[in-house]
């Protein structure tokens, strides 16, 4: 259904978040439908058949999500966010292994109880987003009036901009010289254990330009030139620093923070687009760079992309990009028949987490969960939360842990507002995106990068003057 | 309620389905896990014309792992330390063989210990041994080889507990200086 008068991409999308927020029958029919596939596959005596049915229901839990996400702000929500990120993550590695068993090649272990490990986890997100939308909150008051820019300083920018760099090559100090480094990306996770501080140090680059953009935006005007190349230097140093990941999240608060607050227009599609399929090129150019280097194959990179990393692509991206259906088939042959539950141990490596590396306390695991997911890397073994969520308290686990998830995003949704005083909103904007966060990475490491973007750009946000600009407005 | 009974429905029905699906296709060997440790790779080679292990690329490898044990192992062999390297063998070695055995045996392999090997893969089918796959390319010396290098954790931590590739290099460098 599209709305009256409207066209494109944008109109489409905004067509169905105005079907999606009417009314209830379509929850009750993907209710009907996702329930009805599931009970098929308990019902189904052949393995591919169930298999099938589940990577659907799956699937439709994620369109669900992103469903409910539509129907708030023209889709500028936490929800739409988590929503999309489980569809990358989740939805199309279930329904690629569900059409080809082969692509996973893990003997002993089930497709089909990994998936349906995805299918609570999923349909409880969903459920904790319906009940957030019940709760009552209340809301930060709204500002009044225009909002002005107020202007800074050059010292003040100095002395902003050496927290970046000065982080950026302490950074690169302490782990063994650029050259070493870069010539290392494959080792990116062992190589930047236990140095989050100065990773969040590099990360203050962008929560301070994209504070001043916002304040700009939040003004009724556009970024200037030097703020966008900026950007574009803090997300590059963001990159350097690691894991694909950082600079995917640090592009989605960019453009969610455009969404919540530019003006409504089609033209938003048109330019989100683009920029989504090269954050697709960059995550997956990137990943088989490194791939390229681990494997060290003797022949250029062109040429290993072009004999080797495209034929294998899909496989790669099951099994490394997007292995949450994996790690979903590991740990369901080794929980709990082999290793017991850890009933919480992972909160509290959440409290322990602050705590620098080289110091904190290490909390044992058991040893066949030490050696299915930690046995070569420590750094290197993100965990989604479902599968948190099982390893610390079975199937209520699952259901609890992303019961909360869906409810933290429904709140968040709830109190944003393109009107709120900006270290707030941008405070919002971190806790939004650190729900994929929170989804994909393993939960201490998550909490903690949660905790970080959202203190970060709150800091940030007062800076560069959000308060100023809110008194004067 | 009635807001969250759609969702509701579903996760029932997937409830259902976690309790009854097995998250083992089949019953593993005894004394070995189900699940296989998931396929890895070290660092990359730092530099193909070094020779010789740095302190960076070493410590590049996890910490408490057996690849960094292997790694620093390996190092020590080759800035000819053996009396280091052998507290680093595991109980069952130094049991059998001594302090100046080893020694003999280290600098009779020392060539063959040149290059930087690069871990491939770590297979763990115990908690307490792990098999250390490497890819060996030594100084002039064509393409990599693949030697597997078995580890040990012993109570004071991962040792080798494999003198394989050393004897064969040892053997090697034998034959080649017979007259």
């Amino acid at each position: 259904m599209t709305a009256p008068g409207a066209h494109g991409a944008g109109a489409g999308i905004r067509g169905l978040a105005a079907a999606s927020a009417g009314a209830a029958p379509w929850r009750a029919g993907a209710a009907a439908a996702g329930a009805g596939c599931l009970l098929g596959a308990w019902a189904a005596s052949d393995p591919d058949l169930a298999a099938a049915l589940m990577s659907v229901a799956v699937a439709l839990a994620a369109a669900w999500l992103l469903a409910e996400g539509l129907c708030l702000r023209r889709g500028a929500s936490a929800t739409a966010l988590l929503g999309t990120g489980v569809g990358f993550l989740v939805a199309i590695p279930a329904l690629l292994v569900a059409a080809d068993p082969g692509l996973i090649d893990l003997p002993g272990t089930s497709l089909q109880a990994s998936l349906a490990l995805y299918a609570v986890g999923l349909f409880s997100i969903v459920a904790g987003v319906r009940l957030g939308s019940a709760l009552p909150v209340r809301r930060e008051p709204p500002l009044g009036g225009a909002v002005a820019v107020p202007p800074l300083s050059l010292r003040r920018k100095l002395l902003l901009a050496a927290v970046p760099a000065g982080a950026f090559v302490a950074f690169l100090a302490s782990v063994g010289g650029p050259a070493f480094y870069f010539r290392n990306l494959d080792s990116t996770g062992a190589l930047t254990a236990g140095k989050t501080y100065l990773i969040w140090g590099v990360l203050a680059g962008k929560y301070l330009v994209l504070a001043r953009i916002g304040l700009r935006w939040q003004a009724g005007e556009g970024a200037t030139r030097a703020q966008k190349a900026l950007l574009v230097l803090s997300l590059l140093a963001v990159g350097a620093v690691g894991a694909r990941l950082l600079v995917m999240i640090a592009v989605l608060q960019a453009g969610f923070l455009w969404l919540v607050l530019r003006p409504p227009s089609a033209l938003a599609w048109k330019r989100l687009l683009p920029a989504a399929l090269v954050l697709l090129v960059v995550f997956v150019g990137l990943g088989e760079l490194r791939r390229w280097q681990s494997l060290n194959t003797g022949t250029s990179f062109p040429a290993y992309l072009a004999e080797t990393g495209i034929e294998r692509f899909p496989a790669t991206f099951v099994n490394q990009y997007a292995d949450a259906i994996r790690l979903g088939m590991i740990v369901r042959s080794v929980v709990p028949e082999q290793a017991g539950y850890e009933y919480g141990k992972d909160l509290v490596r959440v409290v322990l987490q602050p705590i620098p590396g080289g110091i904190r306390p290490e909390l044992s695991r058991a040893p066949a969960l030490q050696a299915a997911f930690f046995g070569y890397a420590d750094t290197g073994n993100a965990l989604p939360l479902p599968v948190v969520g099982l390893i610390q308290l079975g199937l209520a686990g699952i259901v609890v842990l992303c019961g909360l998830l869906g409810l933290m995003s429904s709140l968040i949704d709830r109190l944003l507002h393109p009107r709120l005083r900006l270290d707030v909103l941008l405070a919002l904007v971190g806790a939004a995106t650190g729900t994929v966060i929170l989804f994909r990475g393993s939960l201490p490491n998550a909490v903690a990068f949660t905790l970080m973007d959202v203190i970060g750009f709150f800091a940030a946000a007062r800076a560069v003057g959000a308060r100023r600009s809110a008194s004067r407005g | 309620m009635a807001l969250v009974l759609p969702p509701l429905v579903c996760l029932v029905a997937a409830a259902i389905l976690f309790a009854s699906t097995s998250g083992t296709a089949a019953p593993p060997a005894p004394g070995q896990a189900a699940a296989p440790a998931p396929a890895t790779s070290g660092p990359a080679v730092p530099d193909s014309g070094d020779a010789l292990l740095s302190d960076a690329y070493v410590l590049a490898h996890p910490e408490n792992s057996p690849e960094r044990v292997l790694m620093t192992w390996w190092q020590d062999m080759q800035f000819n330390d053996p009396a280091l390297a052998y507290r680093n063998l595991s109980r069952r070695l130094r049991a059998r063989i001594g302090a100046a055995e080893f020694a003999e045996l280290a600098s009779g392999a020392a060539d063959g210990l040149r290059g930087i090997p690069r871990v491939v893969s770590v297979m763990r089918r115990t908690p307490a041994t792990a098999r250390v796959r490497l890819a060996l390319r030594r100084p002039r010396m064509g393409p990599s080889i693949g030697r597997t290098i078995v580890m040990v954790r012993d109570p004071d931590g991962w040792r080798v507990d494999d003198l394989r590739y050393l004897q064969e290099v040892a053997a090697a460098a034998g034959a080649a200086t017979q007259p």
